[in-house]
């Protein structure tokens, strides 16, 4: 047993390993189940052979070689070219299986070819590994299974113990645990690519952001933020600046954004040449007044095509090396749910600040309307706009978004709303003549207001950005001179500059507008996107009464090609009935087709009989040829050696019946015990010269003298021990029955 | 194990590598057979920790210090996989297994066992573990170990060796005699008797035997009732098993060894020690030595036996006044010592002192006077000690 369990440790990998390697290559027909069938029916043929003794082993093989003569035998001689073509990879099969199996063999008892086959399969994994193509899971497991079982041999090998150190029986009884992580490796899945550490990743970012949070708490307000482009909670600042670098956020969106998006934070109103400050600090709820009025408005304007003009966006805001007193949102802001319920949001005119400092770690999620103000329907839209919100729409929108209720956002508080805009966004703004003259003159032909405005940012687009536009002089004290010196003396600047130049240029045509501080966000296709702090930014943001507050881009090169298409007004909705593809070409009902009948075959029997024929008559010749092979032998023997065989013979025969000779046990005690198990106790057969007279076991004294005493056996001993057999297979028949008695004579002898 | 566990180590993070930039099969087949290696190995210990039996038979539980006590053990695989790698270690601060080694490492196939037949020699009296302490197994890829204690240890009670003292060369046998003023050994009546095998020859009379023409011993009177007193200091010194075990062996022994000596010469021995209260142990003959033995074997010591308390209750005894030889078997020499020696001297009584210590102590010895003090090692032989 343990040769047969050592042979199917070592042997059964390399089979596994030849037996599916080969499969692509042997031309198996597609779809094939018989081919690893087949090759498990070899290989055990293969294991009987070495295994079984005596003629057993023929046995199996045997069988195996009758069906498949007898399938090639049924067929009819003009198909069985084509048919052994066809199944030609069966020949290929019994070929890899036997070289195979001969491989596993000298593997099994050669250390040198084990180990170097060991080599040759490592290296050929990491060869595969590298090169491809990438082996099947039911190749790479066996392979390592095989590695493992050369280390552990290796291993053994060198190990000074004591007790049972025979190596195959060490390689038995561990081999359980090396099957189980061959088996572990052939069930996990493995990916085609490789590991990207995701997780890694993600763990250390957490560490990371975490000992940055730390770190952060001790050290309180980093100094740098006052000094970042553009945007500080001390409000912009004009002059050369520096561009710093750091995360501040991340955002993380639904991919409705488009291109960009724009987080305004500080919204100021008040400009005195030099510096931007804010005088409107009224508690409304006037980004959602802002918001609801531009979706009343488009509603009022295009109900069935509303999406052409807005969209609703949801975004998820984490705050990372932050420290500020804002909440950074797009303007059409609907709404703003911070994660940290102590973190709710106070407001200041249109800024939303945090009731107390918000910084690393703040979230929440917030949703807006985003319009689609680059496109050239909504200026039309914008500018043809003429009619101001209904009270009906406004009531039905509040109503839509859920704000009916909410304190502040009545259609009179909107109508106060407007008013404060104008008063607050709109105040007396003087230009230079020199200024109104280019004004005149850039929005010549103009009519709405939406139209001039996208003038005025055309025109401030085309200056040049730069970093570096110089300190700003002394000498400029208001607006009109900033204005004058951009247009007609530097003509460059960065995003606070036109900023403050288009709301100047705004107001001064009438229309109110803004000066907005925060970041100007590119999206990409990515779910996720971090703020930068070089994304600080300045925009200018108009007020149409009716439409809401719109935000333009005049910084040169920084503008987001964020329209998207109107739908066609014009595309037809019906479409076919389809019952009416059932009809052929005239309209008629088409029949169905009917099957055509097929033949009906017989079963031939052919297929059944002449196989199980030729298995029967395989053994019947097996038995036939065995018996005269053991015959021959048989005359061959002198008397001694036949004494012997039968003695043996006899005792087979009594251990047919389940009477076995004990561990220790004498053949005289075997003796007595088998005459008091088969004989009724008390009979006295008994002589002192012969005291299995009249019994079969008569046999057993002989064979004692044979074994142990040097005296030859005479003659007569023979006939004496054959007819104990004789009266042995009588007592089986009695006892076991004519059938097994047949079933033991037809075993014969063992010689 | 080590070299085995670098290359693990480096085979890892190669892996680690390889899935990095390669994926496929192979790549993660590798990475994961040796990420879950350890894994499997510390399951193949679990179950060997499981189904790994040790059968250990000492051939006698009393046992006696010093005496070699036949010692089996099985070491059983009862499972249906192969232990690569068994290791034991026995207990050796106070016995000894002889024949085997503690860097063996025995194989056991599925259901198979190793028995070993050897001897145990414990070193000490008193109770105390013997035999296989703790087990060392190793995985089949010599990666991973696992030591554990031995759940079915053997305790053994263990009693004082029987030393048989030849002689006790600091001793003069008559003077554990009381020697009857009344009779002058001059005098032409002197009592003698016949010599008899093992009668100190120093007892032989040799004007006596030169007159009658055979050895003639002389006859020693009253010797039933006097005897020989034994102090024995029965205090337990630290709560370190290695510290007190050695050092009570020793003094039983002492003790023991002197009680039989004097036993087998008729002599009686009183035996005095500290037990709540002053104890006597007596042993009068060959015949009750037995009973003596066992119960010198039994005696326990305490923390709060203490020796100056033992001397003190000592010498309330008027009868070891009477003897013409007392012994003090001691830890420490202390004043309470000095002060019974004093005591026992004023009263013509000869007096041994038995320091049973390893620290070299200044002994002050004043034979002339009738007193002998040694010190006695915990680990020292007394057939070579200088009694």
């Amino acid at each position: 047993m343990t040769a047969l369990l050592y042979d199917i440790i070592c042997i059964f990998p390399v089979l596994l390993l030849a037996v599916v390697s080969a499969a692509p290559f042997i031309g198996l027909p597609e779809e094939n189940v018989t081919y690893y069938p087949l090759a498990a029916l070899l290989a055990i043929c293969c294991f009987c052979i070495k295994h079984l003794k005596g003629r057993y082993k023929a046995v199996l093989p045997g069988i195996t070689l009758a069906l498949g003569m007898g399938v090639i035998v049924l067929k009819d001689a003009e198909e069985r070219a084509a048919f052994i073509q066809e199944n030609i990879w069966a020949l290929w099969c019994l070929g890899i299986v036997a070289a195979a199996f001969l491989l596993g063999m000298l593997i099994a008892y050669d250390l040198k070819v084990r180990l170097i086959s060991s080599a040759a399969v490592f290296g050929l994994l990491i060869y595969f590994m590298v090169a491809g193509p990438q082996p099947d899971r039911v190749q790479t497991a066996p392979a390592l299974f095989l590695i493992l079982l050369s280390v552990i041999d290796v291993i053994q090998r060198y190990w000074k113990k004591s007790g049972y150190t025979d190596t195959k029986g060490h390689l038995i009884s561990v081999s359980p645990f090396a099957l189980l992580l061959a088996l572990i490796v052939f069930l996990i899945p493995a990916s085609e690519k490789p590991y990207d550490w995701n997780i890694v990743k993600t763990v250390a970012g957490r560490i990371y952001d975490g000992i940055k949070y730390t770190a952060r708490f001790f050290h309180g307000k980093d100094e740098d933020y006052g000094s970042v482009m553009g945007f500080s909670d001390s409000g912009p600042s004009f002059g050369n600046l520096f561009e710093g670098e750091k995360e501040l956020m991340k955002i993380n969106t639904d991919r409705q954004t488009g291109p960009g998006i724009y987080l305004a934070g500080r919204v100021l109103d008040d400009f005195n040449g030099r510096e931007w400050n804010r005088t409107y600090d009224e508690d409304h709820e006037d980004r959602l007044m802002d918001s609801l009025e531009t979706v009343s408005s488009i509603m009022q304007y295009d109900e069935d095509y509303n999406f052409d003009y807005y969209k609703r966006v949801q975004l998820y805001i984490t705050y990372n090396e932050f420290n500020t007193a804002y909440f950074l949102a797009p303007s059409k802001m609907l709404e703003l749910v911070p994660e940290n319920e102590k973190e709710a949001y106070i407001q200041h005119g249109f800024e939303m600040c945090g009731e107390r400092k918000l910084g690393y770690g703040t979230k929440y999620l917030l949703t807006y309307i985003r319009t689609n103000e680059r496109n050239e329907g909504f200026t039309t839209y914008a500018d043809g706009k003429s009619l101001p919100i209904e009270k009906d729409i406004w009531d039905q929108v509040c109503y839509a978004f859920h704000y009916d209720k909410t304190p502040g956002c009545s259609y009179d508080d909107y109508m106060a709303y407007t008013e404060r805009m104008f008063q607050y966004y709109l105040p007396q703004t003087e230009i230079s003549e020199r200024a109104e003259a280019y004004m005149e003159e850039l929005l010549d032909g103009a009519e709405g207001d939406m139209e001039k405005l996208k003038l005025i940012e055309e025109a401030l687009s085309g200056f040049e950005y730069t970093l570096t536009p110089g300190d700003l002089p002394e000498e400029i004290d208001n607006e009109a001179e900033f204005l004058d010196r951009l247009l007609f003396e530097t003509g460059e600047g960065y995003c606070t500059y036109y900023a403050t130049a288009f709301v100047i240029m705004a107001r001064s045509i009438g229309v109110p507008a803004r000066f907005v501080q925060g970041f100007r966000v590119p999206m990409n296709s990515s779910q996720s996107v971090s703020v930068m702090s070089s994304m600080a930014h300045a925009w200018p943001e108009a007020y149409i009464k009716g439409v809401g507050w719109i935000a333009f881009e005049p910084t040169p090169r920084m503008a987001f090609d964020s329209a998207w298409q109107f739908m066609n007004r014009e595309s037809t909705t019906a479409f076919e009935d389809r019952s009416h593809f059932d009809e052929g070409k005239d309209g008629e009902q088409q029949e169905d087709i009917a099957e055509p009948e097929e033949e009906k075959k017989a079963v031939d029997l052919r297929v059944i009989f002449i196989p199980l024929g030729l298995i029967v008559l395989f053994l019947l010749v097996f038995v036939l040829l065995d018996r005269m092979i053991q015959s021959s032998r048989y005359n061959k023997m002198d008397t001694q050696q036949k004494l012997l065989v039968n003695c043996r013979y006899g005792i087979r025969l009594l251990r047919s019946m389940g009477i076995r000779i004990s561990q220790g046990e004498t053949l005289q005690e075997f003796a007595l015990r088998a005459y008091n198990e088969l004989y009724e106790a008390g009979e006295e057969n008994n002589t002192e010269a012969d005291p299995y007279e009249g019994t079969c076991l008569g046999f057993i004294e002989r064979y004692e003298q044979l074994l142990y005493s040097d005296k030859k056996a005479g003659e007569e001993a023979l006939p004496a021990v054959m007819e104990d057999i004789s009266g042995l297979f009588g007592l089986i028949r009695i006892r076991k029955g004519r059938i097994r008695t047949l079933i033991i004579k037809l075993g014969g002898m063992r010689i | 194990m080590k070299r085995n566990r670098i290359i693990y180590a480096i085979l890892w993070i190669l892996s680690l590598i390889g899935i990095s930039f390669f994926g496929g099969t192979v790549s993660y087949g590798i990475f994961y057979a040796l990420t879950f290696l350890p894994v499997i190995l510390f399951l193949y210990l679990i179950f060997v920790w499981i189904f790994f039996h040790i059968y250990q038979q000492i051939g006698n539980k009393r046992l006696i210090a010093g005496r070699m006590e036949p010692f089996y053990f099985t070491l059983m695989n009862e499972y249906h996989f192969g232990f690569c790698s068994i290791r034991v270690h026995f207990f050796s601060s106070f016995s000894d297994i002889s024949g085997l080694d503690d860097d063996t490492e025995y194989e056991l196939l599925p259901g198979t066992g190793i028995k070993k037949n050897t001897q145990l020699v414990c070193k000490y009296r008193g109770e105390y573990e013997v035999g296989i302490k703790n087990v060392e197994i190793t995985d089949f890829l010599r990666l991973f170990k696992l030591r554990y204690h031995n759940k079915e240890t053997q305790r053994v009670y263990v009693r004082p060796d029987i030393v048989d003292l030849s002689e006790i060369k600091s001793l003069d046998l008559s003077q554990t005699l009381f020697k009857n003023s009344f009779v002058n050994p001059i005098e032409p009546d002197i009592l003698v008797r016949k010599y008899e095998a093992g009668d100190d020859i120093r007892m032989i009379n040799w004007k006596a035997s030169a007159r009658s023409g055979e050895l003639l011993v002389r006859k020693m009177t009253a010797q039933e009732r006097e005897g020989v007193s034994i102090l024995l200091g029965s205090k337990r010194i630290s709560e370190e098993m290695a510290d007190y075990l050695p050092l009570e062996n020793k003094m039983l022994e002492l003790a023991i060894a002197l009680a039989y000596f004097f036993v087998r010469k008729n002599i009686t021995v009183h035996t005095y020690y500290l037990d709540g209260e002053l104890q006597e142990a007596n042993t009068e003959g060959i015949d009750s030595f037995e009973g003596y033995y066992e119960r010198m074997s039994a005696l326990a010591f305490k923390t709060d036996s203490d020796e100056e308390k033992m001397l003190v209750s000592a010498c309330g005894q008027k009868d070891i006044f009477t003897r013409r030889s007392a012994f003090l078997i001691l830890h420490e020499w202390t004043a309470a010592a000095a002060e019974t020696v004093k005591m026992l001297r004023e009263n013509n009584v000869f007096v041994m002192v038995c320091i049973v210590n390893d620290d070299n102590i200044e002994i002050n010895e004043d034979t002339n006077n009738g007193v002998k003090m040694i010190r006695i090692g915990t680990e020292e032989d007394l057939k070579e000690a200088d009694l």
